[in-house]
C-alpha cells in the first residue's frame, strides 16, 4: 500500500491501518522516548501520547514529511517536554516516587531471583543512573542524535530527516556527542564509583 | 584507590551500555490501552446529534395555511372589537367644554 493511501485511511481513522501503525512503530518509540527518560514505565506513557496525538492531529499533517519521520518528531519533541517539565518543576514527590519504586523493584528481584547477586544488581542500577546522568548533560542536539543513532535500523539518512539537517552535520554531531559523553563520564566518574 | 587502567575499561564498558541499550518491547497491555483511549477520543469528538423531526410537503403548507389563518383571525377580532360606540360629535363637546367654558361660566368667577 502507498504512503499515501495508508495516511488516507489512518486521516479516515481506520482502525486497521491504526493497528498496523502502532504494530510496527511502537517499539521503536517506546526506545526513543526511552532514551530520554530512562525509566521503561515513564517511556511507555510517552508512547502512547504520542499514538494519542498521531490519532488525533492525523488530520492536519501535511505529508512534507513522511510519516515515520513526523512520528519520532513528536516522540523527540514530547520527551524533551517531559524532561524540561521534570527538571523546572523539580518535583520531590516524583523523586521520592521514584526512589520508593525503584527500591521496590530491587526487593522484588531479590526476592524472585535468590540466586542473583545483590550487589552486582546494585552496581547495574548506580551504572544505569550514571549514564543517565551524563546523558543529560549534553547539548540537546547532541542529545537527541545520540539517541536517534541507538535506534535499531535508523540511518544517518533518516536521523537528518527526523532533526531536519544535514547528513554531514549529523555524523559530526553523533560523534561530538560520543566524545562529549566520554568526557562528562571522566569528569563524573569519581563522584559515582 | 582504583588504577587508571581499571577506570578506562569501565569507562568503555559504561560508552558500550550507552551506545548500545537493549531494545525495549511494549508491554502486553499496550495495544488494549491505546486502542480504549482511541475509542475516549471518539467519544468525545463525535458531533452531537439532535433529533430531527421531518415532515411532509402537504404538512408544510398546512402549517404555514394555519399560521397565516390564525393570524387573520387575531387581526380581525382586534379590528373589530374595538370600540366604536364613541360618536366624534359627543367626543368634541366633551373636551370644548372642559377647556371652552361658556360665557356665564366665565363671568359667574370674576
Amino acid at each position: 500500500m502507498e504512503e499515501k493511501e495508508f495516511i488516507q485511511k489512518l486521516r479516515d481513522k481506520d482502525r486497521n491501518a491504526f493497528m498496523q501503525l502502532v504494530r510496527e512503530y511502537k517499539d521503536p518509540l517506546l526506545n526513543v522516548c526511552f532514551g530520554y527518560l530512562k525509566d521503561v514505565d515513564d517511556a511507555e506513557d510517552l508512547t502512547q501520547e504520542v499514538f494519542t496525538e498521531v490519532y488525533k492531529t492525523i488530520g492536519n499533517f501535511k505529508e512534507e514529511a513522511s510519516l515515520f519521520t513526523w512520528m519520532y518528531r513528536i516522540a523527540i519533541s514530547r520527551s524533551l517536554d517531559e524532561l524540561k517539565k521534570r527538571r523546572s518543576l523539580k518535583r520531590a514527590a516524583y523523586f521520592e516516587k521514584r526512589v520508593r519504586s525503584e527500591a521496590a523493584e530491587l526487593e522484588m528481584s531479590q526476592k524472585v531471583s535468590d540466586f542473583s547477586n545483590p550487589e552486582e544488581e546494585l552496581l547495574q542500577k548506580q551504572q544505569q543512573e550514571f549514564i543517565k546522568y551524563c546523558l543529560n548533560e549534553l547539548p540537546e542536539t547532541q542529545r537527541t542524535a545520540f539517541v536517534l543513532s541507538q535506534q535499531d535500523g535508523l540511518s544517518y539518512k533518516e536521523i537528518a530527516e527526523v532533526m531536519e539537517k544535514s547528513l554531514s552535520s549529523i555524523e559530526s554531531l553523533v560523534h561530538r556527542s560520543k566524545q562529549n559523553l566520554r568526557k562528562i563520564m571522566e569528569g563524573n566518574y569519581e563522584n559515582y564509583f | 584507590m582504583k588504577s587508571n587502567k581499571y577506570i578506562q575499561n569501565h569507562l568503555d564498558q559504561l560508552m558500550n551500555s550507552a551506545e548500545n541499550p537493549s531494545q525495549l518491547s511494549t508491554s502486553s497491555d499496550f495495544e488494549d490501552t491505546l486502542f480504549a483511549r482511541f475509542d475516549a477520543i471518539d467519544a468525545q469528538t463525535k458531533p452531537k446529534s439532535a433529533t430531527i423531526f421531518s415532515i411532509s410537503e402537504i404538512q408544510k403548507y398546512a402549517a404555514v395555511i394555519l399560521f397565516l389563518v390564525l393570524n387573520i383571525t387575531v387581526i380581525l377580532f382586534y379590528t373589530t372589537s374595538t370600540d366604536s360606540s364613541d360618536d366624534p360629535q359627543d367626543i368634541v363637546s366633551e373636551y370644548s367644554d372642559e377647556y371652552f367654558p361658556d360665557y356665564a361660566t366665565l363671568t359667574s368667577l370674576e
